[in-house]
């Protein structure tokens, strides 16, 4: 099983430097672990984090939820902001299960929930393929 | 007056049990929020990770006294646990360490905000990591052991300060570069009293510190082996500052003055293999006593947190420091004539 760490609702104090989009977003995972993670004091309660449990789910079948988005631009490759993909949490079934508390086990009905919320963030205005 | 924040990170009921969660945690605004935002290391367990520890993308807004600051909690660093007896080399076992385990990425990445003060890290694959520089866009590694297993591409790039720190390129082979200073920004980058190596059992090869289209750092008390080409670029260009850096080529291939040229390279360490690697200074070799003092950077002390000396200290991370004979018989314990062997 893997937990994960994640953004239940959108970093603040906002104040960015160059784009918008390097903040942290609703939905953005922080960390994937294996099943019973010592979790530190600050992430089981932090009031913006959720940490939920996924049954049956391995942490290496979750790593695409941790990975940035870059440019390659002539051999280089720059980090253009914070994870490629996100948790949608817009649904009913979301908000309700954000609504439970910190830290929850999920499970296989709500597992295969999560799953399905994966998506991909929009293209950023103005960014070079 | 700036607030420093203190959290603990590590795995037995820490405030952060990972560095991403650490950072992740960080007022968006440090100078707004006025904070220092200082992560103190556990060792726990070793750190490892498959994916990037930290991408601050310039989404933190930080100052020269408001930034992160990733280093090792009171007695959980090397520099508590190692002893100056003993190797210097990446060991989780003495203190906080970080290390990369699978696959292709950075650990580190465009993290201008950030300075790295006392921790281990390892890039602990062999792969060959065009892009993206495991170490990337750091604004200050300070005394820091940093091993790498790559075979080709850059492994720290960009960074602003590289004081005090080992850097090991250990990849079977190696076509890279160690260090590459911020692109177009003569003078900008320091790296100052630096052990850069490569094995000597393992094939001489890339770049220990790159100059030129890169930009040209000021290099000095750098100890540069087991490169092709240790010193990148034109070396002339190199910026006034530069020198008192000691390598195995020629006096010509070495920036600035007062250098240690055409040195053996064997001679200068404890140990330059791979599998015993040992990088603390001979008694006899030619890094000790011929390094400029760089206060501004090492506050006089070196990696192990030992005080260098201020008229003539040891070029690279680790100054020298003399046996202490073992006490005659019958007047209290010294150190073992084996341990004094060992220096």
């Amino acid at each position: 099983m893997a937990e994960i760490l994640f953004w239940a609702a959108a970093q603040r104090d906002l104040v960015p430097v160059r784009k918008s989009d390097f903040v942290w977003t609703e939905g953005d995972v922080i960390t994937v672990q294996r099943d019973g993670w010592p979790w530190g004091r600050m992430e089981l309660c932090h009031p913006l984090w959720r940490i939920w449990r996924l049954k049956g789910i391995s942490s290496d079948g979750l790593q695409d939820l941790v990975e940035d988005e870059v440019n390659r631009i002539g051999g280089m490759t720059f980090t253009v902001r914070q994870r490629v993909r996100y948790l949608d949490l817009s649904s009913s079934q979301a908000r309700a299960l954000l609504a439970r508390g910190y830290f929850l086990n999920l499970d296989d009905r709500d597992v295969k929930r999560v799953l399905s919320w994966r998506r991909i963030k929009q293209v950023l205005v103005g960014q070079v393929g | 007056m700036t607030t420093t924040v203190v959290h603990s990170v590590g795995t037995a009921s820490r405030d952060y049990s990972t560095w991403t969660a650490w950072y992740a945690a960080a007022p968006l605004n440090l100078v707004t929020a006025d904070q220092l935002w200082r992560g103190e290391g556990y060792n726990d367990a070793e750190f490892t990770t498959t994916s990037t520890l930290i991408t601050v993308s310039g989404s933190t807004v930080t100052d020269a006294t408001r930034y992160l600051l990733m280093t090792s909690a009171s007695g959980q660093g090397y520099r508590d646990n190692a002893g100056t007896s003993g190797p210097l080399r990446y060991d989780a076992t003495k203190g906080v360490g970080l290390r990369w385990t699978a696959g292709y990425g950075a650990i580190i990445s465009d993290a201008h905000a950030l300075v790295v003060d006392g921790l281990q890290i390892s890039y602990d694959v062999t792969v060959a990591t065009n892009y993206p520089p495991p170490l990337s866009g750091i604004r200050a590694l300070h005394n820091c052991l940093i091993e790498s297993r790559q075979t080709s591409g850059n492994f720290i790039n960009f960074p602003g300060e590289v004081v005090n720190c080992l850097v090991c390129m250990r990849g079977s082979t190696f076509s890279g570069t160690a260090l590459r200073p911020t692109s177009n920004s003569p003078g900008v980058d320091h790296f100052i009293g630096n052990t850069i190596v490569r094995p000597s059992d393992l094939a001489a090869g890339g770049t220990g510190i790159s100059g030129g289209g890169d930009g040209f750092p000021v290099v000095s008390d750098n100890a540069v082996f087991g490169f092709t080409t240790p010193f990148a670029g034109t070396i002339g260009s190199y910026p006034a500052g530069s020198g008192n850096n000691a390598s195995s080529v020629a006096s010509g291939s070495i920036p600035g003055s007062a250098n240690q040229a055409s040195l053996t390279f064997t001679a200068q360490f404890q140990t330059s293999t791979d599998a015993a690697r040992d990088w603390r200074p001979t008694s006899g070799g030619a890094l000790v006593n011929n390094g400029t003092r760089q206060q501004t950077y090492t506050n006089d002390v070196d990696i192990m947190n030992v005080a260098r000396s201020t008229s003539t200290p040891t070029i690279g991370a680790r100054e020298y420091v003399a046996p202490v004979a073992p006490a005659a018989q019958g007047q209290g314990a010294g150190i073992s004539p084996s341990v004094a062997a060992a220096f």
